[in-house]
């Protein structure tokens, strides 16, 4: 037998009078409700993968819950949330480790807020979701049904109206919900078969009529009247509200929200006609879906706070693991990348290396020549040099000038020599540079310092004279 | 950690322990894992330019090779080692007695200075202070210069004297003794 198989990050979940487990999920970008013969079938189809979710969202009946409405001075439901906590010891006594409790918004004014407290005892809820535990399946979000419902009424009507009455018919009880811009206002569960048995009708369209009737004058003549479920009930409330006198324009706001439908696991994804039997469940979970999958009215969720931390908890660790993990693998390629390029270079050096081995004995021998070449060489170079040098100053120097003092200095940057002597007068001295232009070795002989010193009988000029020597 | 941090109430002391954990995470990685790559990386580079400069080289050796040989094969008489340090300086202030005991100069004084070993050959040099007339002394320049083996005058200082041509010297005369090849 062939069998559907859907992944999803959220399903919801509800057990139908008969305890076949209908499921909603989304599959092809739609919320599809799936009908399970038994929990333990629920439970193979987890075990094989063939329904793999991470998060389960449930319904809770409202009758379960107490509900206390409270007006608090908060801008948001978060914070009237918070300030819950202290008020609970004041509307419930009943120590807060023992309850699970959320808001939902009944109205807004100015700076306050109408809010709607429901808070259901522990034991209730863990005896709620004992069925549920028994296959391993922990929920995620805990709302009450008729914010499911109410949702889903809400996203069947494109108009969007101010207020909308609508009627949930089941097979035994019907649910008739007062909603104002979206928020739930009154829902109402009444056994629909009288004590003789009979199936009224006539009490559904005669609660609804009353519920618009007792909204505001504006709201009331523009509410808009929705009803799902069984079909033959819901046709025949339709036509009561049609034709009844107590307000003429009823018949133009009535309006009936087709049923979801319902698959069977067994048949594919065929859609089985199950007569409108499991309509009240797919309405519910498909509602309660939407409601979990898009995170509105996060604040109704009857999740025990503690379960809720430890969600909040896991996540964050979850998160701080991706982030450990991103920063780790970062680390890691950067790591990897240093090494390739060390690994890189030592390769290449390896290649140069190899060019080197057959060369190196041969070069190096041709170094150590030529080092050897350029010593001696260098010994050699320049010989005849000093005496080449004394010859022109004998002969380029002035016959007024005598030299006291010759300093040779053979450096890597060239030769000089530095000279001393004596002139009879300063401008003979300082001729000394033009007498010596010709020279061939001696290049620009300059005077670094020159003075007339008195003598007995006259004076002299004693100077200092600098000369680069030209390379042959 | 991460724990830690999310029980952290307050948002600025909830950025700055993230901040510090972030830095002493981030100094803990860098001179654990990152720094020794990066030093490795600066030593493998610094040898591959090495290598590459030694290769550079080898091969410009080997393009003057047949220069050089032919160089070296004119200049290896010249090229005698005489064995150790003591010998050498031995051998070179006898050669330079040699060339001014036939010259009327005084000498003065002979300094050995320190031998600069190079990698194939070293250098030896004297400091000498002598005084006599100035064509003696021109004359000890000229047989330095003139001398077969690779002597040179490094520097020279010639003062006059008080007494006619006659002069006081100082020379710095080195000699390069390279070992023949193995």
């Amino acid at each position: 037998m062939k069998t559907i198989a859907i992944k999803a990050e959220w399903a919801s979940l509800s057990l139908a009078e008969d305890d076949s487990p209908i499921v909603c999920m989304k599959y092809n970008g739609t919320a599809r409700c799936v009908r399970f013969e038994s929990l333990e079938q629920l439970k193979q189809a987890i075990d094989r993968k063939k329904v793999s979710t991470k998060k389960w969202a449930i319904a809770i009946p409202r009758s379960s819950c107490i509900l206390k409405p409270l007006t608090l001075p908060a801008s948001n439901s978060a914070e009237a949330l918070t300030m819950i906590e202290f008020e609970l010891p004041y509307i419930i006594p009943l120590p807060i480790e023992e309850i699970a409790y959320g808001i939902t918004l009944l109205s807004k004014q100015d700076n306050m807020l109408n809010v709607l407290v429901c808070i259901l005892k522990l034991n209730t809820l863990n005896e709620y979701l004992k069925p549920y535990r028994a296959i391993r399946i922990e929920p995620r979000m805990i709302t009450l049904d008729s914010l499911a419902i109410q949702n889903w009424f809400n996203n069947a009507n494109t108009f969007k109206p101010e207020a909308v009455i609508s009627a949930l018919i089941k097979k035994r009880q019907f649910v008739v919900q007062t909603c104002i811009e979206g928020n739930l206002q009154e829902a109402n569960t009444f056994p629909l078969s009288d004590q003789d048995g009979t199936i009224s009708t006539y009490e559904i369209a005669q609660e609804m009529l009353h519920q618009s009737e007792s909204l505001a004058p504006s709201l009331g003549k523009t509410s808009v009247f929705l009803l799902s479920g069984v079909e033959k009930y819901v046709s025949e409330v339709k036509n009561l509200l049609c034709t009844t006198k107590r307000d003429p324009t009823v018949p133009n706001r009535v309006s009936v929200v087709p049923n979801p439908n319902i698959l069977n696991y067994n048949s594919d994804i065929k859609t089985e006609d199950y007569d409108g039997e499991f309509s009240c469940e797919a309405i519910i979970n498909t509602g309660l879906l939407d409601l979990a999958a898009n995170s509105k009215l996060p604040h109704s969720n009857l999740l025990p706070q503690q379960y809720l931390k430890r969600y909040e908890q896991k996540a964050l660790f979850l998160k701080y693991m991706f982030m450990g993990t991103l920063v780790l693998v970062l680390v890691l390629l950067v790591w990897l990348n240093l090494m390739t390029v060390n690994w890189r270079i030592e390769r290449m050096s390896r290649m140069i290396e190899s060019q080197i081995a057959p060369i190196e004995h041969i070069a190096s021998a041709v170094d150590s020549k030529h080092q050897r070449v350029r010593a001696i060489q260098g010994q050699l170079s320049n010989r005849g040099r000093i005496t080449a040098i004394i010859d022109e100053l004998y002969r380029y120097t002035p016959k007024a000038i005598s030299i006291s003092e010759l300093n040779f200095v053979s450096k890597h940057s060239g030769v000089s020599i530095d000279i001393k002597g004596q002139a009879d007068a300063l401008s003979t001295a300082f001729d000394y540079t033009d007498a010596v232009s010709e020279a061939e070795l001696l290049n620009e002989l300059r005077i670094k310092d020159a003075q007339q010193i008195p003598k007995p009988g006259g004076s002299i000029a004693v100077f200092k004279a600098h000369c680069d020597i030209r390379n042959k | 950690m991460s724990v830690m941090i999310a029980s952290v109430k307050n948002n600025r002391e909830k950025v700055l322990a993230i901040i510090a954990v972030s830095v002493v995470f981030g100094t803990f990685i860098f001179t654990v894992i990152i720094a020794p790559q990066l030093d490795e990386r600066k030593s493998r580079l610094a040898r591959m330019h090495q290598l590459q400069l030694k290769l550079m080289k080898m091969r410009g050796d080997l393009l003057i090779k047949d220069r050089i040989d032919s160089i070296y094969s004119q200049i290896k008489p010249l090229i005698v080692s005489n064995g150790t340090d003591q010998q050498e300086i031995s051998l070179f202030t006898r050669e330079l007695r040699n060339l001014y005991s036939k010259l009327r100069v005084n000498t003065r004084t002979i300094k050995i200075l320190p031998i600069v070993n190079e990698e194939f050959y070293k250098r030896l040099s004297i400091r000498i202070e002598m005084s006599g007339h100035i064509q003696e002394i021109i004359n000890f320049v000229h047989s330095v210069e003139t001398y077969h083996n690779p002597i040179r005058i490094e520097q020279l200082n010639i003062t006059a004297r008080e007494i006619a041509d006659n002069v006081q010297a100082s020379f710095l005369v080195t000699k390069v003794v390279a070992e023949s090849e193995t």
